[in-house]
């Protein structure tokens, strides 16, 4: 009897592979807008709601998600997403998703919309980045006077790509 | 009693025919010896025996058992393939019970017993990396004991060695065969085997041309071969046809060489000393076994299988 | 131990020596040191510095929390470390005995072919457990200890108090042992096929970097989803309002496939090799 070749039993061995996996990897489209639209709104909404603790000064002796906050603002005007400046059914990764997401001025007390550049990757994680003029620089002075992260200058966010 | 039993082994490496029907029998309580030149299929039958390489046909039986019969095949079987070789960021010591604790058993408590055996306790706390080859060998054949074995295997244990490590070598090699051993000696070196071994199997490119005790071979031996130089080579090439038994002829290189065992060889010189003949050289050129041996192992084709048995 | 326990637990055996032969080895013990040792370096050069590395997930966190930390260090890891990692031993645990000549050595002891397969396979994969185990404590403690335990805000946007955030970096941190281990595999067997350890372990490390740049351009989806590289996201589901096992389940059958088919290819390699050399 010969040795098998080494490259005979990886090809087995990669064949098997795929069969194996092949079961567990079917379905649509990972990056859908409809999977996009959903994380991103309540993650800008959580955010916006950091970022008023970290104005407030509540933040470090009281974390926002640990108890109710009475001031925490519920505002559920849905996100509207595009890719490539196409409004349809669009899905794929990609650096040029832009959504629109409305969050409430302060000035006004209306809701103003704010559209985020979203970079998209394929393993269903995204980054968003705002306009300065109306969310902020990267950087903001807290009420503890400390300089923090501002959580709306620009986001990260990941979605399942694989449940609904 | 048989310590292995090889009938009719091929093994093929691609198209080359390492092994090409071999046939082996080591007796139980001797120092047997496995002779033949580089190439002639030695130590690919010594994989066999050690399970390293599987055989493509025949039967090989060792301490009465097959290879295929599973892992308990090596039991009683110790020993080394080429050169023993070790994990050089080891020490000695640490290498042998790391081989202790893969065997098991009683080997563990065998360490300092077989360092001693072997005379390297004093280095046995260095690193293997600094051994010489010399007491990697010895370490080898320490190794080989911790697994209290009937049949130790060992290939050219004298090799790279320095004339003082050969002597000791040989030395110990001669206490384990008088110590009731059963040990297959590899070698390429007839006046080893024949110093060591009472029995020997030869082999030539994959084939065995002989198997049996030294005492048969010898029978078989052409006398040994010497150099002559005298004082007038052509008369004394005319002195020797008056001899028939004696086999004399120019040497390519100058002067004669000669064939004869010692009782003829003194009969000649004494003829050329009546004759007024000096002689200025006369040395032994090969023992009368080395003489088979490349006779055996160098001749072409037709004396393989000729002298088998 | 009596007879049939020595012969039941011969891959123990073997597994223990390996265990020896392994810690024996200074780059060994140095590369487990690194593992603990360089998340620290990483918290101190955040704490010394003004800016973040945003381009990872956590990034812009680290100054706020020592929880971002540890979860940007596994995102480098995964990224780049642990293939690598896990092979410098699994893609040598074979080839060195092909390099030092010793397959011979220890193949004519009492241990078979199938019971070093496995003792060493285990040795490997005990050896790459403990570069995420160590990595891992060393990320957190360093971010705890150098950056604080302050709220970490999750990938919704919501913060967490400091000791769910604890449990889920660990968690987290947990969740790279599956792909780990399945690269573990890939070294073995290159390393048992290959027998050479450069080969070893550049062959493993250089196809998990072809799987995490597959990770970068738009193919199809299917392929991703086989890669052993894409398991090593799964944690991301942990860090969300509505955390989500999807990933996490499928990468830890694409992690299980390839151990099995490696490891059952490695089987018959090892069977039926004629050791000719070493």
């Amino acid at each position: 009897m010969t040795l098998p070749s080494p490259q005979r039993v990886f090809a087995v061995a990669a064949l098997a592979a795929v069969v194996l996996g092949g079961t567990a990897g079917c379905g649509g489209p990972d990056i859908t807008r409809a999977r996009l639209e959903a994380s991103i709104g309540s993650t800008f909404v959580n955010l916006y709601n950091v970022g008023q603790h970290v104005q407030s000064g509540t933040q470090d002796s009281q974390p926002a998600g640990a108890t109710g906050i009475s001031d925490s603002l519920t505002f559920d005007a849905a996100p509207h997403c595009t890719k490539g400046g196409k409004d349809v059914a669009v899905s794929g990764p990609g650096a040029d998703w832009a959504c629109l997401l409305f969050w409430p001025s302060p000035v006004t007390e209306t809701l103003v919309r704010v559209e985020y550049e979203v970079t998209v990757l394929p393993n269903g994680c995204y980054t968003a980045q705002g306009p300065s003029t109306l969310v902020g620089q990267q950087k903001v002075r807290g009420a503890d006077g400390r300089t923090h992260t501002n959580p709306l200058y620009e986001f990260d966010g990941c979605f399942d790509t694989i449940g609904s | 009693m048989t310590a292995v039993e090889v009938e009719g082994l091929t093994k093929h490496f691609g198209d080359v025919r390492a092994l090409a029907g071999v046939d082996m029998r080591v007796p139980v309580g001797r120092v047997h010896g496995l002779l033949g030149p580089n190439g002639a299929g030695k130590t690919t039958l010594l994989r066999v025996l050690f399970g390293l390489i599987r055989p493509d046909g025949g039967t090989v039986r060792v301490l009465g058992r097959t290879p295929d019969k599973g892992d308990d095949f090596r039991e009683g079987v110790a020993g080394f393939v080429e050169s023993p070789s070790f994990y050089p960021y080891l020490s000695g010591r640490r290498n042998l019970e790391l081989l202790a604790k893969l065997d098991g058993g009683a080997a563990a408590a065998k360490v300092d017993e077989v360092i001693e055996h072997v005379g390297l306790a004093l280095r046995e706390k260095d690193k293997v990396g600094g051994y010489s080859l010399g007491m990697r060998q010895r370490l080898g054949i320490a190794a080989a004991l911790l697994r209290a074995p009937r049949l130790l295997v060992l290939d050219e244990p004298a090799n790279g060695l320095d004339p003082a490590g050969i002597r000791d070598m040989r030395a110990l090699l001669r206490g384990l065969g008088e110590s009731g051993f059963t040990v297959l000696l590899s070698s390429h070196n007839m006046d080893e085997v024949e110093s060591l071994c009472e029995s020997v199997t030869i082999m030539r490119t994959g084939q065995v041309v002989h198997d049996g005790s030294i005492e048969d071979l010898r029978a078989q031996a052409p006398a040994p071969a010497h150099c002559l130089r005298t004082a007038d080579d052509h008369q004394a090439l005319e002195l020797a046809r008056t001899q028939p038994t004696l086999s004399v002829a120019e040497s390519p290189d100058g002067g004669l060489s000669i064939r004869a065992d010692q009782e003829e060889l003194d009969a000649y010189t004494f003829t050329l000393f009546k004759a007024g003949i000096a002689i200025r050289e006369l040395r032994l050129l090969r023992t009368s076994l080395e003489s088979l041996f490349s006779m055996l192992t160098e001749a072409p084709d037709q004396s393989a299988g000729g002298a088998d048995r | 131990m009596t007879e049939t326990v020595r012969v039941r637990w011969g891959a123990g055996v073997v597994y223990r020596c390996e265990l020896v032969k392994l810690t024996a080895q200074w780059w060994v013990k140095a590369i487990l040191g690194a593992c603990f040792v360089a998340p620290f370096a990483f918290a101190l050069a955040i704490e010394m510095q003004d800016t973040e590395p945003t381009d990872t997930l956590f990034g812009r966190w680290v100054h706020d929390s020592g929880f971002a930390s540890p979860l940007v260090v596994l995102g480098f890891a995964t990224q780049w470390g642990f293939p690598l990692l896990a092979c410098l031993v699994a893609g040598d645990i074979f080839s060195s005995e092909d390099r030092y000549g010793t397959w011979k050595t220890i193949l004519t002891r009492s241990r078979g072919r199938t019971e070093i397969l496995i003792g060493k396979s285990l040795a490997a994969a005990s050896y790459s457990v403990a570069v995420v185990v160590l990595s891992a404590a060393g990320s957190l403690l360093s971010g705890v200890l150098l950056l604080g335990h302050q709220p970490l805000v999750n990938l919704s946007g919501t913060p967490l108090p400091a000791g769910r955030a604890a449990g889920l970096v660990a968690l987290s941190w947990a969740t790279a042992l599956p792909p780990v281990l399945g690269f573990t595999a890939l070294g073995l067997f290159f390393s048992l096929t290959t027998r050479n350890s450069v080969a070893g372990v550049l062959g493993s490390t250089v196809i998990g970097l072809l799987m995490e740049i597959y990770a970068f351009v738009n193919g199809p989806d299917v392929i991703r989803h086989l890669l052993l590289t894409t398991p090593f996201d799964s944690w991301h589901g942990f860090l969300v309002d509505k955390p989500f096992y999807g990933p996490l389940e499928e990468g830890l059958a694409v992690s299980a496939a390839y151990v099995v088919v490696l490891m059952a290819a490695a089987y018959v390699v090892i069977r039926r090799r004629d050791f000719t050399e070493g």
